[in-house]
């Protein structure tokens, strides 16, 4: 497609603006061609248009159809959440309890709104924790909590790091599903 | 009113080997942190816009939308002063987000955001002259064999004396290197809730002084007991005259629009503060850096953007 | 020290008693800047883990497959074209219904107006990259169960299930074709946008694609509305549905809203230019230009 395109934009290019050199410059900037009312006056060198009539405006100006294009803007702000008629959502989703559950240690949402747990690989797969973060209050009572919950779903007394400077709990073993689960009970 | 408890105030004396801090109870001014709003009237203003009236010294609330839902997770609170006059008058309270002046201490993050301040402007001359570098020593010394002595093929060998060096530094070497945005505005959040939670972080109305006097200043400080040397903030960058004159006397007091401010100055102030404007737009963009996609793939024109709101640039 | 409180509020309370933070006092974790020691001394001081003598000690092993000489196995066994072309086939990154059901419920689009892949990949819903022969998404079935969301949607391929659950729940879907070109454009909009060049007519499919994007079956957008009507029926039919009549919402202009065939983005026409610097959006009225732009 793109010879008869190119070929456009370089013509409507060398007629917008005098000194534009189609071999120097491949795409010319909207800054360099459209800057002023010097760009939609006709060209000297153009034969197309007779000097003697009045200069014709070549474009339709239209601020009213750039609500489209502020449709497109990239959107980095991840939306709240909106207010559904019930829970689960369609997809699953719950929210947190509203008031936060009365006790010493508390598990927040990620951006996402999705509760933080996750799970991480060494290199060749042969060591799987399970890690909990976005912890706050006392860790170490979340830790005891912990201990009595892991024994039945893992069959055996559970493996755990607490890294009080950067708030995570480490899990050995894969429990994802059932922490989140647990943690989704609790009302976090 | 509140439970402030015992007032207390910081005052830092300068022996000859280390810094020591007392703790001087009762005295009308000093630092002030609050971890949880008393029982009182801060608990009963629901209203999520700022309202200084008589009953409620409050004189700026934050946006209750962007409250964590969490117990732990509260909002904290800070005196607003003025720097119109030595004294130190308290005009009210201002609330600060926890997400910005209350998070957990990172001290590894503050050291890394420093390390990476230091480095990244270091460049390293040091050079040492290799083998090759050297003059001579393109002649075998004595013949392999025969001599009874040890083979050598070169007087600049690295073994030998006034030889070249070899893995010596090849200097100009660059030390640039980049934290990721997240960690860069963490280490902000987190030198700012330490310079709270130590009571060095004051807000101010503005930083209009009466006099462009430098002592006018020096004995702010020293009333108000702000330690050695204070950093001040203000939104934009036309700082009032006053105070630039002030504080271009001052070899100890500095001042610096909002873009400017960074972890590395402010632990090398005793002091900071900010004026009141500052704190919302200081929280609006360290909180954008918690709700936002990743900037990457969709990058168009980076110049364009500011990265710490994700918005684009007015023209 | 005892510190008063547990956490993030029992570290603070400890800071208000310890010396100030400043510059001299701050220090990493434990280890983090300790880099791995050379393995030089101790046990493997003597082979330094290399093994003895030969190839092994000396890192001049022969390449991999190589068979001391002989025609190795990789150049004996002729080649069979499973991977033939493989670098240039078309690929669709698929977006499941239990996926676009999710993220519809965490407000990151907005069934409110037509989705297509510009929506999508502003909200960073999908990431599709057309270097990588991406040629759109592919609507897959997975989530069919839960689906619940009413829709306009665009999408390059779909699966009849995935179809089918679209307009159970009163929605409409159609399959379009995207150029490369207009594909990245269709991705990174404002970055086209940016370069100051007009918007370029999208391209048709090409031949073997045309059979697809005909088909009523398929919701081709080059298909005959009626051909399209009939085929909503009978494949209500076929899963035993009742296929909710559409005249009859709210939503009827918002959902019957299509694209030109020759149309990139919503709103904006072939041949247009638009400058961010002054937020306009420029028309050609050349008729030559028109000519050449029109569909």
């Amino acid at each position: 497609m793109a010879a008869p395109f190119r070929k456009f934009c370089l013509h409507m290019s060398v007629r917008l603006s005098p000194g534009f050199q189609a071999g120097r410059c491949t795409t010319p900037r909207v800054s360099a061609c459209l800057c002023s009312q010097q760009a939609t006056s006709p060209s000297p060198e153009n034969s197309r248009t007779d000097p003697l009539k009045p200069a014709q405006p070549e474009f339709i100006e239209s601020k009213a159809d750039f609500k489209w294009v502020e449709r497109l803007m990239p959107r980095y702000q991840i939306p709240p959440v909106p207010e559904h008629p019930h829970y689960p959502t369609p997809s699953g989703w719950v929210p947190p309890t509203d008031p936060p559950p009365d006790l010493p240690y508390s598990v927040r949402r990620t951006r996402f709104s999705q509760i933080p747990v996750y799970e991480k690989f060494n290199k060749d797969g042969s060591r799987k924790q399970t890690i909990i973060a976005h912890i706050e209050g006392d860790i170490w009572a979340l830790e005891k909590e912990l201990e009595e919950f892991l024994p039945a779903v893992i069959g055996r007394n559970p493996a755990m790091q607490v890294n009080e400077v950067t708030r995570k709990v480490v899990i050995k073993g894969l429990v994802t599903e059932e922490v989140k689960k647990w943690l989704l009970e609790k009302g976090f | 009113m509140l439970s402030f408890g015992q007032r207390s105030v910081v005052l830092i004396y300068q022996s000859s080997k280390c810094c020591q801090r007392l703790v001087v109870a009762s005295m009308s001014s000093g630092p002030v942190h609050l971890d949880i709003p008393a029982q009182g009237s801060q608990q009963q203003t629901d209203q999520s816009s700022v309202l200084p009236s008589p009953d409620s010294p409050i004189l700026r609330l934050v946006d209750k939308s962007r409250l964590p839902r969490s117990r732990f997770s509260q909002p904290v609170y800070s005196w607003l002063e003025t720097l119109g006059e030595i004294k130190d008058e308290k005009l009210g309270m201002v609330q600060l987000h926890p997400d910005v002046f209350s998070t957990h201490p990172r001290m590894d993050i503050l050291h890394r955001c420093v390390r990476w301040q230091k480095f990244y402007r270091k460049i390293n001359y040091d050079y040492a002259r290799t083998r090759a570098d050297m003059r001579g020593g393109g002649r075998k010394p004595w013949p392999q064999k025969g001599s009874g002595r040890a083979r050598h093929g070169s007087i600049r060998s690295p073994l030998w004396h006034l030889g070249g060096k070899s893995h010596g530094p090849r200097g100009p070497y660059s030390y640039y290197q980049y934290l990721p945005l997240k960690e860069r505005a963490l280490g902000l959040k987190v030198a700012l809730t330490v310079k709270h939670s130590q009571g060095d972080l004051h807000i101010v109305d503005g930083l209009e002084i009466p006099t462009a006097d430098p002592e006018y200043m020096e004995d702010l400080m020293r009333y108000r007991n702000w330690g050695k040397s204070v950093l001040l903030v203000d939104l934009n960058e036309d700082i009032p005259e006053n105070i630039c004159e002030a504080s271009a006397q001052l070899k100890t007091i500095n001042v610096m629009p909002l873009v400017g401010l960074n972890v590395y100055s402010m632990l090398k102030h005793d002091t900071l503060v900010l004026s009141l404007p500052c704190v919302q737009k200081l929280e609006d963009k360290l909180l954008y850096q918690d709700h936002r996609h990743s900037h990457g793939g969709l990058g168009t024109i980076s110049g364009d953007r500011d990265v710490f709101t994700g918005t684009w640039t007015e023209k | 020290m005892a510190a008063a409180g547990k956490g993030t509020r029992g570290a603070l309370n400890a800071l208000k008693n310890l010396p100030r933070v400043a510059l001299t006092n701050i220090k990493a974790m434990p280890g983090a800047l300790t880099k791995a020691p050379r393995r030089m001394g101790g046990k493997k001081k003597r082979k330094c883990g290399r093994g003895h003598k030969g190839q092994g000690q000396r890192g001049t092993r022969p390449r991999l497959g190589f068979e001391g000489g002989n025609t190795p196995f990789y150049l004996k066994i002729p080649k069979y074209g499973y991977y033939d072309d493989h670098s240039r086939r078309r690929q669709y990154p698929p977006l499941s219904l239990n996926r676009l059901q999710y993220l519809i419920d965490m407000g990151r689009v907005d069934t409110t107006e037509p989705i297509d892949l510009a929506s999508l990949t502003i909200s960073h819903a999908v990431k599709i990259n057309p270097k990588r022969q991406h040629y759109g998404i592919n609507l897959v079935e997975e989530g069919a169960d839960i689906f619940q969301a009413k829709i306009n949607i665009e999408v390059q391929y779909a699966s009849e299930l995935a179809i089918a659950t679209v307009e159970r729940n009163g929605g409409t879907i159609s399959t379009a074709y995207y150029d490369p070109m207009a594909l990245l454009i269709l991705c990174n909009p404002i970055g086209f946008f940016a370069k100051g060049i007009p918007i370029p007519k999208r391209m048709l499919p090409p031949e073997d694609l045309v059979e697809y994007y005909t088909n009523a079956e398929t919701r081709g957008y080059l298909a005959d509305p009626q051909e399209i009507q009939k085929a909503r029926l009978a494949l209500a039919e076929k899963y035993g549905y009742k296929l909710p009549d559409l005249s009859l919402e709210e939503q009827f202009k918002m959902m019957s809203i299509r694209k030109d065939p020759r149309q990139i983005l919503f709103g904006l026409g072939a041949g247009w230019l638009v400058d961010l610097n002054r937020k306009t959006v420029l028309k050609p009225t050349d008729p030559d230009l028109l000519e050449f732009y029109k569909s």
